[in-house]
């Protein structure tokens, strides 16, 4: 299981980093709508099963906007112990993982245990003061590789929904 | 009151109490962290020592009605407290199953 050390947790509890994320209208279903229309064009993209866009809270990371996720409801929003997008929240950096299944921090992670999931690539929401709200991701129920032009379709889609969000910002 | 709960690490998470809450909001809020808090168990009419499954829920709604930030840190404890309880369920009807 992912160990999150105090640093992790100062990082994410971050007054500045929360605050960032507050002045998003995040309630608003038309801003969830827009948000699930570029996960739909990632997931085609990428041809994957699953994408979202992910935010983290200081302790829980929630879904706004996704495709393949219907089944599942609140089911969705985990901990952070659970969410596979910590490490590019942490790092600042797109994070990829070939094979869940044989990572030593997510093998027994109970959404690769119980849910299958294979693989994941994420790229971080930084906004425009540089504080890292969350992430664009792809998920697989298969391992898999991830190109460079694979992140790099990412990482666009990271840049449209961070332009979204900011349409919906509350000042 | 209720009956106190405990709880143990399901995929290494824990229940979330009052104390797991009120660690969360210094975390955030430091200094400051004191006087919000009070302010919240005000709000849920609360003196910060239940142990019942109650106490949690009434604090959760006061830090989801509070000021922004507040309220995504009482957003990230529901997820936690309705996360825990469905894995648990899942792990307990497996238990219960088993030969």
């Amino acid at each position: 299981m992912k160990r999150i050390t105090d640093a992790d947790l100062d990082a994410l509890s971050s007054f500045a980093r929360l605050s960032a994320l507050a002045r998003y209208d995040l309630a608003d279903p038309d801003l969830v709508e827009e948000l699930d229309a570029i996960a739909a064009s990632t997931a085609e993209r990428l041809r994957q099963p699953i994408a979202m866009t992910n935010l983290m809270l200081d302790s829980a990371a929630v879904v706004r906007g996704s495709y393949g996720l219907d089944e599942y409801g609140d089911a969705v929003n985990v901990p952070i112990e659970w969410s596979f997008c910590v490490r590019a929240v942490r790092s600042g950096r797109p994070q990829v993982v070939t094979d869940m299944s044989r990572d030593p921090e997510e093998h027994d992670n109970p959404l690769v245990v119980h849910q299958g999931v294979r693989s994941y690539a994420g790229v971080p929401l930084s906004t425009p003061d540089g504080q890292v709200i969350g992430t664009h991701c792809v998920i697989g129920l298969e391992p898999r590789e991830f190109t460079d032009a694979e992140l790099a379709t990412l990482s666009t889609a990271a840049a449209q929904v961070l332009t979204t969000l900011e349409r919906y910002a509350k000042d | 009151m209720g009956e106190a709960v405990t709880s143990s690490a399901v995929a290494g998470v824990t229940r979330p109490d009052l104390a797991d809450a009120r660690r969360a909001v210094e975390r955030i809020y430091g200094p400051q962290a004191p006087g919000i808090w009070a302010e919240l168990l005000s709000t849920a009419r609360l003196h910060g020592t239940e142990t019942d499954p109650g106490a949690i829920d009434r604090l959760l709604d006061a830090m989801r009605s509070a000021a922004p930030v507040t309220a995504l840190c009482g957003e990230a404890l529901a997820i936690r407290l309705a996360s825990y309880d469905r894995l648990a369920q899942v792990y307990e009807l497996m238990r219960s199953s088993a030969p």
